[in-house]
């Protein structure tokens, strides 16, 4: 069993990596006439901002993570002074070692990235934003060859299906995140209710995107891991259960602004009340689903950590 | 029946998205050599132990220990080369009488896992 270190660092490091994620690439499906329009360059860089703590958080807890770990593998107290040594020999002789430090170079170049985003007008670099996405991408799916995968009969099949799936759960969390805190750009006027239903649409075409990729590895994973279904029935299987229940719960928000929200505020851009009403309820609806995903992300984190049964 | 069905559908179709969480377990002892709880002969010349799963060298040990609690392996713990769930470890030629394997496994996945068995060297 691990440690409730390594699961909290875990989960942590996971929050953090797809919240940097999914913010670049809302960047990237952000139009740049709206980034100068809409997104002031103030609102821009708090974004950017933001993403810039949430790196920082990605270090940060990737290094307890490590630390946890080789309290784990050496079976010193998290406390014990030796535990650095061990991280040391978990650093050079194993396969999580390895690739901590592959995800530490990958690190390395997207702190770059996002120095050069930062010194760009507005926050947004063009090139150096798609590196940084792509990295902050390759850093997020990494993960899944740090977990219970990598010690499967089939490695790398379960490794790729795995990192498709955490990538398309981070990018849905990480790109909600993103556009809950640009809904709360202010004033809220008409451009800001238009920005809110263009920005909406394309982060809800991209989840559905996400949707279809989590429902296809999961059904991929089933296939070639049919004994880890009988797990649905056991003590474990209820943690997967409320995991499947919250993410009903989300799935009823995305509707929601989909088909709700989303038409009562392209109705109300003339009027300023009903206007600020929509924003309103969109903002807060856009925050529930962030933090239901992020539960849903902790609750997956939770599960790694867990053998079934 | 129809709102059931949908709801069959979209329950399906909620666990096959939270599937590849479900996790395989940790490196379990499969079987041992000597076996567990085993009356052997022959002293072994090492003992070897099968896992579920790959292991980490770094981290992964067997001791031996005598009916005494005195350690008697050659401290040689390794994993098979060409096997990286087994794990093995040299002992000196065993006199009859009980013995006592604790292991400690670390998995490719960092998990950790722990036990002990006895087995006995016959006269």
């Amino acid at each position: 069993m691990m440690t409730v270190a390594t699961v909290a660092a875990q989960g942590v490091h996971v929050l953090a990596a797809a919240f940097v994620a999914g913010a670049l690439v809302f960047m990237l499906l952000t139009p740049a006439d709206e980034f100068e329009a809409r997104l002031s360059i103030g609102s821009t860089l708090d974004l950017m901002r933001l993403i810039v703590v949430a790196l920082g958080v990605v270090i940060l807890s990737g290094i307890l993570w490590l630390w946890s770990v080789a309290a784990g593998m050496s079976g010193y107290g998290v406390v014990d002074a030796r535990v650095l040594r061990a991280a040391g020999a978990v650093l050079s002789a194993t396969n999580f070692g390895h690739l901590w430090l592959a995800r530490a170079c990958m690190t390395v170049v997207l702190c770059l990235a996002l120095f050069r985003d930062m010194q760009s007008p507005g926050g947004r670099g063009g090139t150096t934003t798609v590196v940084g996405a792509a990295m902050a991408l390759a850093l997020l799916a990494s993960i899944a060859a740090a977990g219970h995968a990598a010690a499967s009969a089939c490695p790398k099949l379960e490794i790729a299906v795995l990192a498709v799936h955490v990538s398309a759960a981070g990018l849905w969390f990480g790109s909600i995140a993103a556009l809950a805190i640009s809904l709360r750009a202010e004033p809220a006027d008409g451009d800001m209710a238009r920005f809110a239903v263009g920005a909406t649409r394309r982060i809800g075409a991209m989840a559905v995107i996400m949707l279809l990729l989590l429902a296809a590895c999961g059904t991929a994973s089933a296939f070639f891991r049919l004994s880890g279904a009988a797990a649905i029935f056991s003590g474990y299987g209820q943690l997967l259960i409320a995991k499947s229940a919250l993410l009903f719960a989300a799935l009823a928000l995305a509707a929601r602004n989909r088909w709700r929200l989303l038409p009562r505020l392209s109705k109300s851009t003339g009027d300023a009340e009903s206007r600020r009403c929509a924003l309103l309820s969109l903002t807060r609806n856009v925050a529930g689903e962030t933090i239901i995903v992020a539960a849903i992300l902790l609750l997956a984190g939770w599960l790694a950590a867990t053998p079934p049964g | 029946m129809r709102r059931l069905r949908m709801f069959g559908a979209v329950f399906a179709t909620a666990i096959a998205m939270v599937l590849p969480s479900l996790a395989h377990g940790h490196a379990m002892l499969e079987s041992g050599e000597p076996a567990v709880g085993s009356t052997v002969q022959a002293a072994p010349k090492r003992v070897r132990l099968h896992f579920t799963q790959p292991l980490e060298r770094a981290f992964s040990t067997i001791h031996v220990e005598d009916a005494s609690g005195k350690a008697v392996d050659l401290g040689d713990t390794t994993v098979d080369p060409g096997d990286g769930t087994v794990l093995q470890v040299s002992v000196p030629d065993l006199r009859p009488g009980k013995y006592k394997v604790i292991w400690r496994a670390v998995s490719v996945d960092t998990h950790v896992t722990e036990g002990d068995y006895l087995f006995t060297v016959g006269r």
